[in-house]
């Protein structure tokens, strides 16, 4: 094509340059193959001219920018009972489905043969589902302890640290009951997801009823019953509850997913999910910047990805402080 | 600073060196102060140059100028400079091609390249960008966008989207590059209007 180089003085056409710039690019990203003689080429390209040069550094940076794309990534919320991590929707029957991915995630069966407590933990970034022999399950978010003990008119579970969502097979004559510190919530036919962070217990109803009851040290600080989007709230001293739609509960299940959901969460809570979630931490001193509100779809594990698209949407800087990721103005 | 190892690259252009300033210098400059600009000049070239298959030559010619100017001196505020640069180049082409364009050149004078509009809120950027990047990804062909998909937001690599989609890797090479190719035009110029195929 010369048509171009009539109106142009740069010695090659602006369309074949993006071309081949996005060509290198994706190779050079792609390619199994690529050697220090592509390498070579690349740089000789590259020194051709300053057209080129730019057109490389141009679709770069476009490049990056589509980075963002993983915070379109489409969450599937949890109204499909069992839907496989990744997004993929299993066409089996339920019940095949729900073993197959009790296996695919590593699932411990569990069998109670003593009335005793057995504990169970997941580490940081960890995720694990128990099924109880009645069908009932309790599935464990990161760095979360419980102990559980079953006998033939109780089924006890302690919270002592963490996260974990349950969905109760009801029977009236053997009451499920979780402890949380002092607190205790109790089956009434239900899914609840129950939070236990420093001086805070949350617990959010999905399904069916349970029954709330918080206490204080010495003295009883209040007993509800929660109906489908309730979230009851405790600290040391007080005990609320509000209202949240089904979405937003879906969302706060995402990560039976491997996933994290933010709509209007700022960076401060974003990261403060994140670190839930990794090893490596992300820190925010300064304030304004913490108060930036996002919204996105993120893998639980893609933290540096977040603090990347972090500092391309928001004009933000990062900072390596030791194994952390530092995010400033 | 976190970096994409996959995409990020240091570029040492023999012919830069002893310069003041590094490539490295300079490429930070022109991409987080140049190429922002984008839009606005590609606004600014479609109104005043009216044959539309000659704007992505000018566009780079521009940033030809622009960049080979900088590599003795970094011109601040870019702005301005970059617009001057552009006026230049459309007032020789004019010449050269003795078109006196229909709307005449007042346009060229009376752009206010000094006017730099505070930033709207950075939420209110982040959130326009997302819906920008949705949009012109809605903008590719169904399987271009799909093999996009794979590759950026599932991260399979060009194997696993071959069988994913049940096509040869190398129909999954061209799909990626004439998506990205155009997902760049789009999110450069953040004007669906002048996708170019090329």
């Amino acid at each position: 094509m010369t048509k171009g180089n009539e109106i142009s003085s740069a010695p090659a056409n602006a369309n074949d340059a993006h071309a081949r710039a996005v060509d290198w690019l994706l190779e050079r990203r792609d390619s199994e193959a690529w050697n220090e003689q592509d390498e070579a080429k690349l740089d000789a390209w590259l020194a051709e001219s300053s057209a080129n040069l730019i057109a490389y550094w141009r679709a770069e940076s476009g490049i990056q920018r589509t980075e963002l794309l993983s915070a379109l990534r489409p969450f599937r919320s949890q109204q499909a009972s069992f839907s496989a991590s990744r997004g993929v929707r299993w066409p089996f029957s339920k019940i095949a489905a729900s073993a197959l991915i009790l296996a695919l995630l590593g699932v411990t069966y569990v069998y109670f043969a003593s009335p005793h407590y057995t504990t169970y933990a997941t580490s940081v970034g960890g995720h694990k589902t128990l099924t109880l022999r009645d069908g009932s399950q309790i599935e464990l978010n990161t760095n979360t302890v419980v102990r559980v003990a079953v006998n033939t008119d109780q089924r006890n579970v302690i919270l002592d640290k963490g996260e974990a969502y349950f969905q109760v097979k009801h029977n009236p004559k053997r009451t499920f009951v979780v402890n949380v510190g002092a607190h205790r919530i109790t089956d009434l036919g239900t899914k609840f997801l129950v939070r236990r962070s420093p001086g805070k217990v949350e617990v959010s109803l999905l399904e069916g009823l349970a029954r709330f009851d918080a206490e204080r040290e010495t003295d009883k600080l209040g007993s509800l019953t929660l109906t489908p989007g309730d979230v009851a709230i405790a600290t040391r001293d007080s005990l609320f509850v509000t209202r949240k739609p089904t979405a937003e509960l879906a969302s706060e299940l995402s990560w039976r997913q491997g996933v994290l959901v933010f709509r209007h969460t700022t960076l401060a809570e974003a990261a403060g999910e994140f670190n839930r979630y990794n090893d490596q931490k992300l820190v925010i001193d300064d304030p304004a910047v913490a108060r930036l509100e996002i919204r996105g779809t993120f893998r639980t594990a893609d933290i540096a990805l977040f603090a990347r698209i972090a500092r391309k949407a928001l004009r933000l800087r990062l900072a390596n402080r030791g194994d952390n990721i530092v995010i400033t103005q | 600073m976190v970096e994409t190892p996959e995409t990020t690259r240091e570029t040492n252009d023999p012919r830069l060196s002893g310069a003041a300033l590094s490539t490295r210098d300079l490429k930070a400059w022109f991409v987080s102060e140049v190429l922002p600009l984008e839009p606005e000049l590609m606004q600014f070239l479609r109104h005043s140059w009216r044959h539309a298959p000659d704007i992505a030559d000018l566009r780079q010619d521009i940033y030809v100028r622009v960049f080979e100017a900088a590599q003795a001196q970094i011109p601040n505020p870019a702005k301005p400079f970059v617009f001057t640069v552009a006026r230049n180049l459309l007032i020789d082409r004019f010449r050269r091609e003795r078109i006196i364009p229909i709307d005449g050149v007042p346009d060229l004078e009376e752009i206010d390249v000094a006017s730099d509009a505070p930033l709207p809120d950075r939420s209110v950027i982040a959130r326009d960008e997302l819906r920008h990047l949705q949009a012109a990804l809605d903008k590719l062909p169904p399987r271009c966008r799909e093999a996009v998909l794979l590759r950026q937001v599932e991260g399979l690599t060009r194997r696993e989207i071959a069988q994913r989609m049940g096509i040869s890797e190398l129909t999954v090479r061209a799909h990626l590059n004439d998506g990205t190719k155009l997902l760049i035009n789009m999110l450069q110029d953040h004007s669906p209007a002048t996708v170019v195929t090329p």
